[in-house]
């Protein structure tokens, strides 16, 4: 299994070396078909992986034994099932390693991951005829970084992962957007990089007062090894709550959470569509997953302290003002943009309840959230690729030209609604849930997030599916219905959509071990936070208005 | 013969600069005959001197590996690891820039280019090697002087001509600062000779020697940041570089530095009475000096370079700003890995940073200096639009070195700022909190800057069509740094053992 993770985190970073290598011979139908070989190789992988982990995972519950071997201490918050070790960098007591491993959620995450990059190739196959093997290479790239991420257990690997998104995700927009592209990529890159070295400062400082105990574990950087030592060693409270709110300032800006959310509906807009998608469905999710993985067990009592309320009222307000501001909108692209907005909030507001519920919800809400808005936007790709606008104004009535579009469409916003039988409902449910029990004024005032989110996705569909036919100028002849290929890049999505609102089990299965040891971890924190909570009631409603 | 025994066994510790010099001498001698007095050579004569200078640069260099490292100081050289390290990094950084210079130059003038780059490099060397005052004031002029003509050798315009003399007022001016400091350690001591320093240093007592002793240091550390490019002694550096020729800039942008910080790790630590650069750190005073120099160079250098418009001066500034976050690891020292032996050093991360920086810095003007041609050099940032369509692969590897000098992963230059900031935030006190904090935010704030060269060849198009004559060596030059930049990244121990081990800390 450790093979196979590397190769699913070698094959895109080789595809994309080759594309690049080959870039002035390669025309743009080869380029997309070898980015196409490569996607579908590391989606393959991923999938193998997946499998192996889930049947290893069932053994393990038939025999009551550990799966796999693990060099990981039972103490440990943080329990990657597969692992590879290798010492990178030993810089005096520093010590940076190649720390490779997966549990559950991470394996999930990849899959994720792999899929919507191969959806993302298959829906830029006609609209990307400038450099084309640049372009994948570029979003090969961005998968290399994205699983990355959700392989490493080091401290520092993960921050490399983190940022190393940043550079392709910045070529995709400031080359193959919109007219307001370049502004765009560069206000994403600087907010999203000020943002992460401010964690990285958090997260140097935590490494650094371990180093400092002579109890301290031998290797610092790695995170099941650190959380397991302050498990035993808790930092004091007042640090605590410093550190985490700078470890959480890039992880804010990146999912992101309200006051911090102001690039992300340009560099939607601006970006392309596989941009689009890759954004929506994987990157936003790097903050959320970074809380999961290192603002949860490495700061139990500031999360429950500052998390809980403060993060709780954001992701609270952020789904009120996403929601709000989507159905403001009159271009489709923004309108799914500021969804997304309101999307993470659930997604948040699951995390931060702190208990199982919750953060199962969250967990599925990332991948609920990666599938769903990551088919909106392929669709919204599809309908600018015909008629190469946006407004909604200026179309009405599609279903009779597009049929096959339109029943994605509603589809894919059933399932973003959380209509029940479909997975939105179960990830948002089991969020909104678990924020009941830790918080129900906030849980109440997500609720209508649900409802707006309704409103807004159901008058998106309604004027631009359904009425009488007016088709923006395109031309002469008529425009054509999905063809194949797209309905390969956004079937898979819709099926799963449906396969996880029906039958959440397996998945729920899978991610439950890894979950219980945080939530475990998060109980012994004693909870006279949850007191205060009816005190900061006025100013919910007083923001929220 | 005791005393021709001695200078035998001397000489025998220097003998990749012997030969560094005897090329140079060859060079200057021989190279007036193989040009006509109307000034004009035969053509293709700059092919042979590079392949003589790189024949001499490549036997220096296995000298250089088959030199030992244990032995004790002889006469005026002490080739300890610190020296050894230094020197590889020179020899190296040498043949990069022997490849641009090949390109740049012209027939007529290449020998005497050649010998003068030749020259700069036996300087450095000296200044690392040397236990003397005396010695490393000579490295230093050694690293001056034909810098002085090297500058004035590439371009022949009023630019050119400015910038040169710009340079030598300034560095004439800096030298006598220096000087005056080495002599007032002399004055106040006795002696020249580093390890007899070190010694009577020990016994200085607090007072007005010790007064005069930090005044002494105060003025070489001004004359030496002159060198460092060090806010407020940076002034030349944006005229300069835009003046020359871009070889001359690559050479700029690293070599004195190098020089500058060997000196100041020569001259500080004997100055305080300590023998191993492991155990030293600066006195409180110089620290506080330092700490502020590096805080308002960094700064100044990234918020100047916003406003650039010229890439030459906005590379300047760039320079400046990295002189800066080395003086952080300057500042910080080892103070922290005084108390735990195997903690993180400010000088072993700024040992990790010049050679990282280096091969950064040279890439970025090598391959600028590729991307253009003698007509039409690169000079401002639109000279760079649509480089991505011209030139893809030039413009691929410009980003890689690009990003690298931003301290993006996957370079070596997140490494080297990874290391610094973590020796900075681990020293613990308020100041050097502060440091790194400034340097996290400067990291921001470069970034914007590097993201504008990066845009301008990637996202705007081509204006003119530039048909660029075939630089192959300057090209080379860029694809070994750029390869570099990314492989030290991904394998960055050996690099950081070396760099360990020439400051003296010794790794488990």
């Amino acid at each position: 299994m450790q093979a196979l993770l590397f190769i699913t985190l070698a094959i895109p970073t080789v595809t994309a070396v080759l594309l690049m290598l080959f870039r002035s011979s390669l025309a743009t139908a080869n380029a997309r078909w070898v980015a196409v070989c490569g996607g579908s190789l590391a989606l393959l992988c991923s999938v193998f992986l997946l499998a192996r982990y889930h049947s290893a995972g069932a053994m393990s519950l038939e025999s009551g034994m550990k799966p796999l071997t693990s060099t990981v201490s039972p103490d440990s918050v943080l329990q990657p099932k597969v692992e590879y070790v290798h010492t990178w960098l030993k810089s005096g007591r520093m010590q940076l390693d190649l720390y490779f491993g997966v549990d559950g959620i991470s394996v999930a995450m990849i899959a994720l991951t792999t899929l919507l990059t191969v959806s993302a190739i298959l829906i830029s196959w006609e609209s990307i005829q400038d450099r084309a093997a640049e372009f994948y290479a570029a979003l090969l790239l961005l998968e290399t970084g994205l699983v990355g991420v959700f392989c490493s257990f080091d401290l520092i690997l993960f921050y490399v992962f983190f940022e190393m998104t940043l550079i392709p995700l910045f070529f995709l927009i400031a080359v193959w957007g919109g007219k307001e592209r370049k502004w765009a990529a560069v206000k994403f890159f600087l907010y999203t990089l000020a943002g992460s070295l401010v964690t990285l400062s958090g997260l140097i400082y935590v490494v650094l007062y371990a180093s400092v105990d002579p109890t301290g574990p031998a290797n610092l950087t790695s995170l099941p090894a650190l959380s397991a030592w302050l498990k035993a060693h808790p930092i004091p409270a007042q640090l605590q709550t410093t550190l985490f709110i700078a470890v959480s300032m890039g992880f804010l800006i990146k999912v992101p959470v309200f006051p911090f959310h102001t690039w992300l509906p340009l560099a939607h807009v601006e970006a392309p569509t596989a941009g689009s998608i890759v954004l929506a469905g994987v990157l936003l999710k790097l903050g959320s997953y970074g809380f999961l993985r290192i603002c949860l067990p490495l700061f139990p009592e500031a999360s429950v302290a500052i998390g809980l309320p403060v993060i709780g009222l954001l992701s609270v307000i952020g789904i009120i003002y996403g929601s709000l501001c989507a159905l403001a909108q009159t271009d489709i692209k923004k309108l799914v943009a500021y969804s997304s907005v309101a999307h993470l909030g659930f997604c948040m507001l699951g995390l931060f309840a702190l208990n199982t519920e919750g953060i199962t919800g969250s967990v599925l809400q990332m991948i609920n959230h990666g599938l769903s808005t990551g088919a909106l936007f392929i669709i919204v790709g599809m309908i600018y690729e015909r008629y190469h606008t946006r407004e909604m104004s200026e179309m009405s009535g599609l279903a009779t030209r597009l049929p096959r579009i339109a029943v994605f469409m509603v589809f894919i916003s059933m399932s973003s609604i959380g209509l029940p039988g479909l997975n939105g409902f179960v990830g948002e449910f089991l969020s909104l849930a678990g924020m009941f029990r830790a918080n129900p004024v906030y849980s109440a005032l997500g609720t209508t997030g649900v409802i707006l989110g309704a409103w807004y996705l159901l008058t998106a569909v309604q004027k631009v599916f359904f009425g009488t036919l007016v088709e923006p100028h395109h031309g002469d002849h008529d425009v054509d219905d999905m063809n194949p290929r797209e309905f390969l890049a956004i079937a898979p999505l819709a099926i799963l959509c449906l396969w996880i609102g029906v039958k959440p089990g397996p998945l729920l299965d899978m991610i439950r071990p890894d979950i219980k040891a945080v939530v475990d971890h998060l109980e012994k924190v004693p909870r006279n936070a949850a007191e205060g909570a009816p005190s900061e009631t006025p100013a919910v409603e007083a923001s929220a208005e | 013969m005791p005393a021709f025994q001695d200078l035998n066994q001397a000489a025998g510790l220097i003998i990749p600069e012997i030969i560094l010099i005897a090329t140079v001498c060859i060079m200057f001698l021989a190279a007036p005959f193989l040009v006509s007095e109307t000034g004009k050579a035969s053509a293709g004569l700059r092919h042979r001197w590079g392949v003589l200078t790189s024949l001499s640069l490549l036997c220096a260099l296995w000298a250089w590996l088959k030199a030992p490292l244990d032995v004790a100081a002889i006469g005026p050289f002490q080739p300890d690891e610190f020296a050894w390290y230094i020197r590889g990094m020179t020899l190296i950084a040498g043949l990069l820039l022997t490849l641009i210079l090949w390109d740049q130059t012209e027939d007529s003038i290449a020998a005497e280019s050649f010998a003068c780059l030749l020259a700069i490099l036996a300087g450095v060397n000296f200044v690392a090697l040397s236990n003397d005052l005396v010695g490393i004031f000579l490295g230093l002029e050694m690293v001056s002087i034909p810098t002085y003509i090297l500058l004035y050798l590439g371009r022949q315009d009023w630019m050119s001509r400015e910038a040169t003399i710009k340079y030598f007022l300034l560095s004439i001016f800096s030298s006598a600062f220096v000087l005056f400091g080495l002599s007032w350690v002399f004055g106040l001591t006795g002696t020249t000779n580093l390890s007899l320093l070190t010694q009577r240093a020990v016994s200085a007592q607090p007072g007005f020697e010790h007064a005069m002793l930090s005044a002494a240091l105060i003025m070489i550390l001004a004359g030496l940041s002159f060198r460092l490019t060090a806010v407020p002694f940076h002034y030349y550096a944006p005229d300069v570089f835009q003046g020359v020729a871009p070889s001359s800039s690559a050479m700029l942008s690293f070599l004195p530095k190098v020089v500058g910080f060997v000196a100041l790790l020569q001259v500080f630590p004997a100055c305080m009475g300590v023998t191993k650069l492991a155990a030293w750190s600066p006195a409180d005073s110089t620290r506080f000096l330092v700490s502020l120099i590096a805080i308002i160079t960094m700064t100044f250098g990234n918020v100047m370079a916003l406003r650039q418009k010229n890439v030459l001066r906005l590379l300047a500034w760039s320079s400046i700003s990295h002189g800066g976050y080395m003086l952080v690891g300057f500042a910080v020292a080892s103070s922290f890995g005084a108390t735990i032996p195997d903690a993180a050093s400010g000088l072993a991360a700024l040992m990790f940073y010049l050679p990282v920086y280096g091969i950064m810095s040279i890439g970025v003007f090598a391959l600028l200096s590729a991307a253009g041609t003698r007509q039409k050099p690169i000079r401002s940032l639109e000279d760079l639009h649509g480089l991505s369509q011209t030139h893809p692969a030039t413009a691929l590897m410009l980003s890689v070195c690009v990003f690298g000098l931003s301290g993006l992963p996957p370079t070596g230059g997140f490494l080297a700022k990874l290391n610094l900031f973590v020796a900075a935030w681990s020293e613990n006190t308020e100041m050097s909190r502060t440091l790194a904090m400034t340097l996290a935010l400067n990291a921001v704030i470069a970034a914007a800057y590097y993201l504008r060269i990066i845009g301008v060849m990637y996202f705007e198009k081509s204006r003119t069509v530039v048909d660029a004559e075939p630089r192959s060596t300057s090209v080379l030059a860029g694809a070994i740094c750029s390869i570099a930049t990314v492989m030290v990244f991904l394998k960055p121990q050996w690099l950081w053992d070396a760099a360990a081990a020439a400051v003296g800390l010794m790794m488990s």
